[in-house]
């Protein structure tokens, strides 16, 4: 009996004592159903794989602040008479600026993070591969920093997140003074340039040399002002390095503007330098929904936009020459259009005219009465912006009774950049059908055409006030007029050019920041452009008295609005986003008004030259 | 082995044949016989007559007679349970009555301890037991329902009044500061559960219950009427025994069990009726009409309030969207089970049937249950066993809590749109100016969110006796949970309302969990006073998990929601596993009934950890007194029954945060440039136990033959390490969409303390001529303490509402957690003069459109003179300063009344639901009637006029750095634009004005929405009657009872909100007491019936 229990026991025993040294493997459970980070990195595929990601997913919480920082603050788009970014009244608390700021970040923490692991990568991975990898995360990273830098000013470097996190230093960091980010920037990129390919032209749709040099040239123009005074040096170089992108990228002007933003043209466009490539995903994060804020209801399907009652600013029509009370200004400067109002439903019976010499842009931008648009609704004969239920963005309420309903707009026009018809069409163009929230449009952040500007504006002496600055180097700007269908110009004032910007970069989430540069050297000058803007917008019918459509009522009452302040962040400095609170609370060395002098020396490539001592 | 048999074999038949012998060397016989009573003269049938010595007995007749035939000078013993034995001598007699009286002395039963069974007065460390009888008239349909109030130091909450909803249950305040990581681990017939606590992501159905919000109980798969008794462990010395997955405290669930005897059936069946009890008071019509036009005038709006609003006396009341949604439920349950056994095999077999109705439409829990406990024993040294159950559950969930749910958009629905048009579709509300609004009834009854589980747990165990005191048991445990996650949005397009996308996700679950476990245990008694229990086992198990869902949009009808039918068809897929290796021991030594010792250790690995941090050593060590039993206790034997005293210290760990944190994960995914792969977080390779240690000091008391019992509970206990993931700044990348941001790393982070004391006092208060009244007491209190949170780089906490931006809690160091925390108001601006000279937000710019007369004014905390992030402060304390629960049971002749009370003092609630209803800044959406009490501002000189040119005035202008006030001159055409003509007529209100748009953030967390969560309720109100057995035995039925109880019958508070009683939230890890408009818990009104045969 005795020794059966021992027995027992010891089998008991050696059972455990297996099991336990067995057990180490038992216990190696690490993520089975994706790689992991460490079996990763393995080939150039995967490298590349990970920088992919950078060219969507961190940006999707910035959709809305392209929207509400570049465009609502500029004066470019009409969102409510209440909206805090349309008042500038916007404060650190305000959950938009909080959400925009921490997309932003995202796609600062992943470029690091990837850049880590990039370097640490072998593997049967090629050096040239993992350079170029490790150069469009330095692109992305700087161009994140150009966002958070314009719009809030001194804001951290991090430069390596992983020894920040480990030092634990993260809710005691400082701000950066603006001129050490843009340094930073600077650096960043110059950095990039050394590891990137220079290629010729974008079928591939990545960022290469130029894209880094394109970003660095806009980086100097807005940096050069920085500190209150223009540096004739700083927008030398900003001019240097446009106009070798302008010469040397292979890249061109794309020669029809609207197809820059159409996918099959413009994903891969040659004027593309740097494009986010987002696609329909039911994972959220990789789709592009920016267009649901001001897309009408029933356009592409209804409850796939809310863009009712908001509309782009009768200011940003003015610099179009267009006046949604004047339908002839409307058709004049469309081009393609209707002939008449008249009473026929259906869009094939309309006579559709064309306008060879209209300024493409203002159509492109802006959807206004009798716009027709060829490529839009495709299925049903092409779209056209009339009264007609069925056919319309003018009727916001799909369902009820078109006859008693007002025009949509509270200013006669929405925003028609990156639209991309319905369902079919967005089928037709990208293989993939839209859902609520989900579409596969582009998205670019640097054009060429941007850099063409760039370059004019650093022509522009230093020496003038920002009003009476000017230029007769006007090539490149006539190039980017001409494919415009616009006249050609001699010389071009500063406050010209900024309208131009606005003409030819609305809706891309930029225009503020043309405000805010000149705002670094000329407050007043920026002030005064801004408080001469036209935010206001009509409180009534539109349709029946300047479209003459039956059954509607009553005459247009204009309310306009105008500024008398300009957005100021907690320290009181105009033309900059307060902190979000956030943080603030979390970090209180966040408070430090003008932030202090970044300590370079953990930052290998940095250069004093680039910047700092110009 | 065949050695050990043939042993036992030829011992058994030795035993056997001594039997034999002695019966026939017996000798003269006599018959006795008698009478047996209670202390009250009543016939006791049943009582067991045995002749001393051998196993020759009989049982009391129904009126308590019974006759033996025994030898002439035999000893006969009575007992009965409940009773205590009555021996006596048989010699010169032969008519014996016996009085039985009940027991005094608690009879020494057995308590259920984790790998084992001890003797309950042997127990040092701190548990409560409860039994199927105290939870007899509870109506839910999970175990953690039934806790509730029910167990000093236990704290449990709601999280919704949804049928099958979740609870939170906190033994001894929060242990760790991750909520979702401080659940107890449940324990049935030594399983763990698995999933205790889930939330819509965790089963697929994403945000589909709004924003991580919607959890539901893995504990509703058990069958609370198959439960024989729980053992709530509460202190580390009780619960190291479970190591590393013990640190929230044990719950330990026995099931029922088969008896031998013949077979008992028993039928449970109840009928219930739910109502909603309360309803928020939100404006009628006639009121809407008057503020909405009142804030037309009184804001800025550019949109005009319709035109029928002018004069609202000629409105009517309006619909009430309330009485809309909710509908009176029916619920049912029924439960049959079958129990006995034979000497050598038991039984207990049961089918459950629960089926509940929600009060608001659309929601609904089902569930069918079986289970089969069987032991036998195979041969004298080996017994084998099972049990294994098996539950189908179907919850329709809907979308109920949180901001986009059904009873938040129905508060906000205006109340002149009707519920149906005149056709008798859904009505909507559109109109100009807004976005339509679907109907909130069309969405309770149409948009689909459903989970289907399958769970079949079984046990499977033997046990081998060596020899006498010595056992070796042997387990296998298997979960395995399937689980369907349906969601549908229906397109629609209805009375202006469109929504043209179907959509569709499902995604099927399924999880495996077994263990194995092998536990030898020893006990002896030396020289009759030495007694000790050595316990050693080892433990392995392991756990998978695998999802795939398929998710499409555009589906040709809303009729058959099948993923197939739609376009952008959607793969997702995941799987992964766990494991745990576990070594364990237990020594206990007991001397003569008065001492106890007892020493636990288990050392567990966790594959949550990497290689270097695996191992975790948990120990404890506890001892008790028995003083009663010292002979010096004897003198004062009828005063003081009980006294016992416990003291206990141990460590127990957490290594509840998920798998591979010590390592970086991704994603692999596409975009239109092709395949991605996100870096998904940052690791932490140190990343290891959560450890915490507690002392326990303890009292138990019995006076006057334990007719009043009293057990004091102290405590102490530290959690350090505590499992987190860090919460960085923004500006590190880790904030915003979890979909794209790099995740912080998790790790090991500070210290919290918490203490408290606990008082269980139970009565007799009455107990004459069958009357018996009896009261039991809880009263718990616990402090809990952030001391440190070394390691994570905060020195606090936020917890977040809604959305990550809006911060509303705080836990800090030095402070108690997840405090409330906001800007304090003062008042209003009452007049110009007023917001000149008091601090300002100086962010803004005084004007209407701005900082103006009848804003809320804010404390300035730090004195600098103006308001700003730095006067955010704490606000409030969502935990109580102490939680009472009360039960008072009066019995008399069958009938039983019972009060169970439950209450909770000093918790404060963020009333995040009246934020959006006092919000006063759109006219399209309906308030709370509170309104009406906001700041209305007024000329102060009523005669002043205003030519149409306007006049000047002196207009304060705010320097934005400084906050310095300078006057210009500017023209004002109203008196409402003048800041020298305006001021609040009802002064001294904390209410601001009403202003479209909101302009000086009114909104912000602050005292505003803090109230008084303190609630005296009154749980349940029950009557049962045992109907007599003279009437039952004609209907052959052993035993019935009827009976009718209410729960949720009242609430007293001073709380707004619909239920003072708020768990956590689950958007926020840091976050409890918000009211985000939960599902509020119904009132059920429930008959029932038990019979036995």
């Amino acid at each position: 009996m005795k020794k059966h229990v021992i027995k027992i026991a010891e089998s008991a025993f050696v059972a455990a004592m297996l099991t336990l040294s067995a057990c180490e493997d038992f216990l190696d459970r690490p993520t089975e159903d994706s790689f992991t980070v460490s079996d990763y990195f393995q080939n150039d595929e995967q490298c590349l794989s990970a920088v992919n990601t950078l060219y969507a997913s961190p940006w999707n919480d910035y959709l809305r602040g392209y929207l509400n920082i570049g465009d609502i603050l500029s004066g470019n788009y009409f969102m409510g008479a209440d909206d805090s970014f349309q008042t500038m009244t916007v404060n650190s608390a305000n959950p938009a600026i909080t959400q925009a700021s921490a997309s932003l970040w995202d796609v600062i923490a992943h470029a690091n993070t990837t850049i880590q692991y990039l370097e640490e990568a072998n593997g049967s991975t090629t050096e040239a591969i993992r350079n170029q990898c490790i150069g469009e995360c330095l692109v992305m990273k700087s161009m994140a920093y150009f966002m958070l830098v314009r719009t809030w000013g001194a804001v951290p470097i991090i430069h390596k997140t992983d020894e920040i996190v480990a030092s634990g230093s993260s809710f005691n960091l400082e701000k950066a003074t603006e001129a050490n980010v843009y340094d930073y920037i600077i650096n960043t990129l110059s950095r990039a340039m050394e590891l990137l390919p220079k290629k010729i032209g974008n079928k591939d749709g990545r960022i290469d040399y130029y894209s880094a040099e394109g970003l660095l040239a806009k980086v100097y123009l807005q940096a050069a002002g920085v500190g209150g005074t223009l540096k004739q040096s700083v927008l030398d170089k900003a001019k240097e390095h446009a106009q070798n992108v302008i010469e040397n990228s292979g890249r061109t002007l794309y020669p029809d503007y609207p197809d820059i933003f159409r996918y099959t043209t413009g994903a891969y466009n040659p004027e593309g330098l740097i494009t986010l490539h987002w696609k329909v995903s039911k994972r959220w994060t990789i789709n592009n929904w920016a267009w649901s804020d001001w897309c009408a209801a029933i356009f592409v399907g209804t409850g796939y936009g809310w863009g009712e009652w908001r509309g782009v600013t009768l200011d940003l029509q003015k610099i179009f020459n267009v006046d949604p009370t004047d339908v002839n200004s409307i058709y004049a400067s469309a081009y393609s259009y209707m002939k008449d109002a008249s009473k026929v439903r259906k869009v094939a019976d309309y006579a559709i005219q064309n306008n060879s010499n209209a300024d493409t842009r203002r159509q492109t931008t802006m959807i206004m009465y009798g716009d027709y648009y060829p490529l839009w609704w495709r299925n049903q004969g092409g779209f056209l912006a009339t009264e007609d239920n069925a056919y319309n963005i003018c009727n916001g309420y799909a369902g009820s009774d078109a006859t008693t309903t007002v025009f949509s707009s509270p200013t006669g026009a929405q925003i028609g950049k990156y639209l991309f018809g319905n369902k079919e069409d967005h089928f037709a163009e990208t293989g993939d059908y839209v859902d609520k929230m989900q579409a596969g449009i582009h998205q670019h952040l640097l054009r060429l055409s941007d850099i063409y500007l760039v370059y004019t504006e650093a022509t522009m002496a230093a020496s003038s006030s920002g009003a009476s600055r000017s230029t007769s180097d006007v090539k490149y700007y006539n190039e980017v007029r001409k494919r415009a269908h616009a006249e050609e110009v001699s010389s071009v004032t500063l406050p010209e050019l900024i309208n131009e910007r606005r003409r030819e970069l609305s809706f891309e989430g930029d225009n503020w920041y043309d405000y805010v540069r000149l705002a670094d050297y000329d407050l007043e000058t920026a002030k005064s452009l801004i408080f001469a803007q036209n935010r206001g917008y009509y409180s009534s019918d539109l349709l029946k008295s300047v479209y003459g459509v039956e059954g509607k009522t009553g005459t247009p009452v204009l309310n306009e609005a105008t500024l008398d302040k300009v957005i100021t962040d907690d320290n009181g400095k105009a033309f900059r986003l307060p902190f979000p609170q956030t943080d603030v609370a979390a970090n209180p060395n966040l408070n430090a008004k003008d932030g202090v002098e970044y300590d370079f020396s953990g930052v290998d490539y940095y250069n004093p030259d680039l910047f700092k001592n110009l | 082995m065949e050695r050990f048999q043939k042993n036992c074999f030829l011992k058994s038949l030795l035993l056997i044949f001594a039997l034999v012998m002695f019966s026939a060397s017996a000798f003269a016989q006599k018959s006795v016989t008698g009478k047996v009573v209670d202390e009250h003269g009543e016939g006791l049938p049943g009582v067991n007559v045995v002749e001393k010595g051998t196993t020759n007995g009989t049982i009391t007749d129904i009126d308590g007679i019974y006759h033996l035939n025994v030898k002439d000078d035999a000893s006969i013993i009575f007992s009965f349970i409940g009773y205590d034995d009555v021996e006596l001598a048989t010699a010169g007699g032969t008519t014996f009555n016996v009085t039985m009286k009940e027991s005094t002395q608690e009879i020494d039963e057995v308590v259920v301890v984790g790998y084992g069974t001890m003797k309950k007065s042997d127990v040092s460390g701190s548990s409560i037991t409860m039994k199927a009888e105290d939870m007899e008239g509870f109506v839910g349909s999970g175990v953690d329902q039934v806790l509730q109030g029910k167990a000093a130091g236990v704290q449990v909450t709601a999280n919704s009044g949804q049928p099958g909803g979740g609870m939170n249950v906190s033994i001894r305040g929060n242990g760790t500061l991750s909520l979702k990581n401080s659940q107890p681990l449940y324990v049935v017939d030594g399983v763990p559960i698995q999933n205790v606590s889930q939330t819509g992501h965790e089963v697929g159905l994403g945000d589909a219950l709004g924003n991580g919000n919607g959890t539901f109980s893995g504990l509703s798969n058990l069958n609370p009427d198959d439960i024989e008794s729980m053992e709530i462990l509460k202190d580390a010395s009780a619960t190291a025994i479970y190591g590393s997955r013990a640190a929230n405290g044990v719950v330990l669930i026995t099931t029922k069990k088969g008896k031998k005897g013949k077979a008992n059936f028993n039928y449970i069946g109840t009928y219930g009726i739910a109502t909603q009890p309360t309803k928020l008071e939100l404006m009628n019509l006639q009121e809407f009409a008057r503020y909405n036009v009142a804030l037309y005038q009184e804001s800025t709006s550019s949109s005009q309030p319709q035109e029928s609003y002018y004069d609202y006396t000629i409105l009517g009341k309006g619909v009430d969207w309330q009485d809309a949604i909710y509908r009176t439920a029916n619920m049912q349950t029924h439960q049959l089970s079958a129990s006995g056994g034979t000497d050598n095999v038991r039984y207990y077999i049961s089918a459950g049937y629960y089926d509940q109705e929600g009060t608001m439409y659309g929601s609904d829990y089902k569930r069918f249950s079986t289970r089969v406990n069987l032991d036998a024993n195979l041969t004298p040294w080996l017994k084998v066993g099972t049990n294994t159950s098996f539950a189908k559950s179907e919850d329709n969930l809907g979308l109920t809590n949180s901001v986009d749910g059904v009873l938040s958009q129905a508060y906000r629905m205006l109340p002149d749109v009707p519920v149906y048009t005149i056709d008798g579709d859904y009505s909507a509300d559109s109109r100009e100016g807004a976005a339509s609004k679907p109907n909130p009834l069309w969405k309770a009854k149409n948009e689909e969110n459903k989970l289907k589980r399958y769970d079949l747990v079984s046990n499977l165990w033997s046990e081998i006796k060596f020899m006498e005191g010595l056992t070796l048991r042997t387990e296998y445990s298997t979960d395995y949970l399937w689980s369907n996650a349906y969601h549908f949005e229906p397109s629609a397009n209805y009375d202006g309302y469109v929504n043209n996308n179907n959509s569709i996700r499902w995604q099927s679950n399924n999880s495996l969990y077994w263990e194995i476990k092998n536990y030898i245990t020893y006990t002896k008694t030396f020289f009759d006073v030495h007694n000790i229990t050595a316990m050693f086992g080892q433990e392995t198990s392991k756990s998978t998990w695998e999802y795939l869902a398929a998710e499409s949009s555009a589906l040709e009808s809303n009729d058959i929601h099948s993923p197939q039918l739609g376009s952008n068809q959607t793969i997702g897929s995941g799987f992964g596993s766990g494991s745990r290796v576990s070594l364990f021991g237990r020594f206990f030594y007991n001397y003569d009934g008065k001492y106890n010792l007892t020493y636990t250790y288990r050392r567990d690995a966790s594959s949550n950890f990497g290689p270097q941090n695996r191992w975790g050593n948990f120990h404890s060590v506890s001892a008790s007194w028995n003083a009663h039993k010292e002979e010096f206790f004897k003198s004062i034997e009828n005063i003081v029954s009980t006294a016992r005293l416990r003291i206990g210290w141990g460590q127990v760990g957490n290594d509840n945060i998920g798998s591979y944190k010590w390592g970086a994960s991704g994603k692999a995914d596409f975009n239109d440039l092709g395949a991605t792969y996100q870096i998904t977080n940052i690791p932490n390779e140190f990343i290891s136990w959560e450890t915490q240690e507690s002392w326990n000091l303890g009292f138990d008391f019995g006076f006057k033959r334990d007719r009043f019992n009293l057990i004091l509970d102290f405590y102490n206990k530290t959690s350090k390490d505590m499992l987190m993931e860090m919460q960085l700044p923004t500006y590190m990348g880790t904030q915003g969409n979890k979909s794209q941001i790099l995740n912080a790393p998790s790790g090991n982070f500070g210290e919290i303390n918490n203490k408290g004391i606990e008082i269980t006092i139970n009565t007799v208060n009455i107990d004459k001529k069958g009357l018996k009244w009896t009261t039991d007491l809880s009263f718990s209190r616990n402090i809990n303490k952030l001391k440190s949170l070394s390691g994570s780089g905060n020195s606090s906490f936020y917890g977040h509402g809604q959305w990550d931006a809006d911060v509303v809690s705080i836990t800090k160091e030095g402070e108690a957690l997840y405090q409330f925390f906001g800007y304090n108001v003062i008042g209003v601006y009452e007049s110009m003069d007023d917001l000149v000279n008091s601090p300002r937000d100086i962010s803004l710019s005084v004007g209407r459109d701005g900082l103006w007369v009848g804003d809320l004014k804010y404390e300035d905390v730090d004195k600098d003179g103006k308001i700003d992030e730095n006067d955010m402060t704490v606000i409030g304390n969502p935990f109580p300063k102490f939680t009472c629960g009360l039960t008072n049971t009066v019995t008399y002749k069958g009938f039983e009344f019972s009060l169970f009370i439950t209450s909770s003092y000093g918790n404060d609630v963020l009333n995040y639901n009246a934020i959006d209803l006092t919000a006063m800044n759109s006219l399209w959406q309906n308030q709370l009637k509170d309104v009406e009490d906001r700041a209305i501002l007024k000329p102060i000189d009523e005669s002043k006029v205003y030519p149409a040119e306007g006049i000047t005035v002196q207009y304060p202008v705010q320097n934005k750095e400084t906050g310095d006030i300078t006057y210009i001159d500017k023209t004002v055409s109203n008196w409402y634009d003048d800041p020298t003509n305006i001021q609040v007529a009802n002064k001294g209100g904390k209410m601001p004005r009403a202003i479209t748009g909101d302009p000086a953030n009114n909104q912000r967390i602050s005292s505003r929405y803090i109230e008084d969560g303190s609630y005296i309720k009154i749980k349940t109100l029950s009557l049962a009657y045992n109907i007599p057995q003279m009437y039952t035995k004609k209907l052959k039925l052993d035993a019935v009872k009827v009976y009718a109880s209410v729960s949720n019958l009242y609430t007293f508070s001073k709380y707004k909100g619909l239920d003072p009683e708020i768990g956590t939230s689950a958007t926020s890890d840091y976050v409890i007491g918000l009211d985000n408009g939960r599902y509020p818990a119904p009132r059920i009104v429930t008959f029932g019936l038990n019979v036995s045969f």
